[in-house]
């Protein structure tokens, strides 16, 4: 089923269609959250609610975007909101490898994300979240601007600072030029 | 795309959500929409329902009990009163209904008919949109028995609202309300601002018949105008609202305003 048709069955009444917009975006809008806020918990709550909120005001959704664009864009909201409640920076920011994972047996591709992974997670939020949105999500810089409520021209610019500064640190371990 | 594109795209974070994320989220939008708590174990169930009896017991002998003790002593101000918090209890328990100028649907100029929503025992929920290209709209969501007095209602506003403006076509609302013959409660919301006392006289539906028309300015969304009847009903009949959900229909006449965001 499309995303209109979903959203048309969900505004008709049929709730049961809005399951199908949540099983289709959930998991990608939490790894989105969970980049932001590097908490799963966190961006397990940030998602859920995300979808809440989109469903209150699913009548405001205006079609000529992306189902998904106008969903990311709640769900950075409510990110960035959570954010600044915390206002403190944590210093296991940096992503840990999943439970049971023996660094000594880690493949070097899987060493190699890691690494990058953590890198990128050393990044101002706001390169980390357009990162995420655009190599992750598949967002156009014209969704992301709409996501993040910037200019095109800022996405852009933020999008460049933010691969020189991986490049910068990733170029030594990773021989990348 | 270079070495560092391609790294960075396949260093995706790819996380698993805990559990069942759809079937949490889908209950959360029930239990915050509905108001009802979703029963999450099998004592739940006959839990509820034992309660549900002794609620139902209960209601049923106080209402007994007002019809002979209590009704002929009530003041109109007292029944005033005692509606304007059936209203509050009735919102409470989900039978009444909630709005804010982010919910009105733009659509075209037409009537949009849903099917049954979610139902209670032996009512159904229905939302609907009526619109007349963006200047007049009517938002409607309440409990009907009987969809095709539902489909009669929202045609017959969606007539009036291609004729006439939101100021004069009230008191057309009411005879055709009363032509229906459906029992109503209705809510006329004017955003963001005090009514004017033209307005207050407009739409106040008052009559001896159906006193209970009041102003309730406290909400976030402005003023709204709580007005409801039925043809024939007393306001006894609200004094228990299980009794009156069985027949009520409710409403809500809901005036656009020029910074409503999409009204251009």
């Amino acid at each position: 089923m499309e995303d209109s048709y979903a959203i048309s069955a969900t505004l008709k009444g049929d709730i049961d269609s809005f399951e199908i917009l949540v099983n289709r975006y959930y998991r990608g809008l939490f790894n989105h959250l969970y980049v932001m806020v590097r908490d799963e918990s966190l961006a397990d709550d940030l998602a859920q609610e995300s979808f809440i909120q989109a469903f209150k005001a699913l009548r405001r959704y205006n079609p000529e975007y992306r189902f998904s664009t106008w969903l990311y864009r709640i769900g950075t909201n409510l990110a960035l909101k959570s954010l600044r409640k915390q206002r403190s920076i944590r210093l296991d920011d940096i992503p840990e490898l999943p439970d049971g994972h023996d660094p000594g047996k880690a493949t070097i591709v899987e060493q190699t994300e890691a690494q990058v992974r953590a890198a990128i997670a050393l990044l101002p939020l706001k390169y980390q979240t357009v990162i995420s949105l655009f190599y992750w999500h598949d967002q156009s810089y014209d969704e992301i601007a709409t996501t993040l409520s910037v200019p095109v021209g800022t996405i852009k610019t933020w999008l460049h600072r933010a691969k020189q500064a991986l490049k910068h640190s990733l170029e030594e371990s990773l021989w990348i030029d | 795309m270079d070495r560092l594109d391609n790294l960075i795209k396949t260093s995706a974070t790819n996380l698993t959500p805990r559990d069942d994320a759809a079937t949490r989220v889908m209950r959360d939008i029930q239990k915050r929409r509905w108001g009802r708590l979703v029963p999450t174990s099998r004592f739940a169930l006959p839990m509820l329902a034992f309660l549900m009896s002794g609620l139902a017991l209960a209601g049923t002998a106080s209402y007994a009990y007002y019809q002979s003790n209590l009704r002929p002593a009530l003041s109109r101000a007292q029944l005033e009163q005692r509606v304007a918090r059936q209203i509050a209890a009735a919102r409470a328990n989900n039978v009444g209904l909630n709005i804010n100028e982010g919910e009105i649907p733009r659509e075209p100029a037409g009537i949009s008919l849903p099917s049954c929503e979610t139902t209670t025992a032996e009512l159904c929920m229905y939302n609907f949109g009526v619109t007349n290209g963006g200047e007049a709209i009517v938002v409607s969501e309440g409990y009907f028995a009987d969809e095709a007095k539902m489909r009669r209602l929202a045609e017959t506003l969606f007539a009036q609202t291609k004729q006439l403006n939101f100021a004069s076509r009230t008191p057309i609302y009411s005879k055709k309300i009363d032509a229906l013959n459906l029992p109503l409660l209705v809510q006329i919301s004017q955003d963001h601002r005090q009514p004017t006392a033209t307005e207050q006289a407009q739409l106040d539906l008052s009559t001896p018949d159906r006193p209970f028309g009041q102003w309730n300015c406290g909400s976030e969304s402005g003023c709204d105008l709580e007005y409801n009847y039925w043809p024939g009903a007393t306001v006894a009949d609200w004094s228990n609202w299980e009794l009156a959900s069985q027949h009520v229909h409710t409403l809500i006449l809901s005036k656009p305003t020029s910074d409503t965001p999409y009204i251009k």
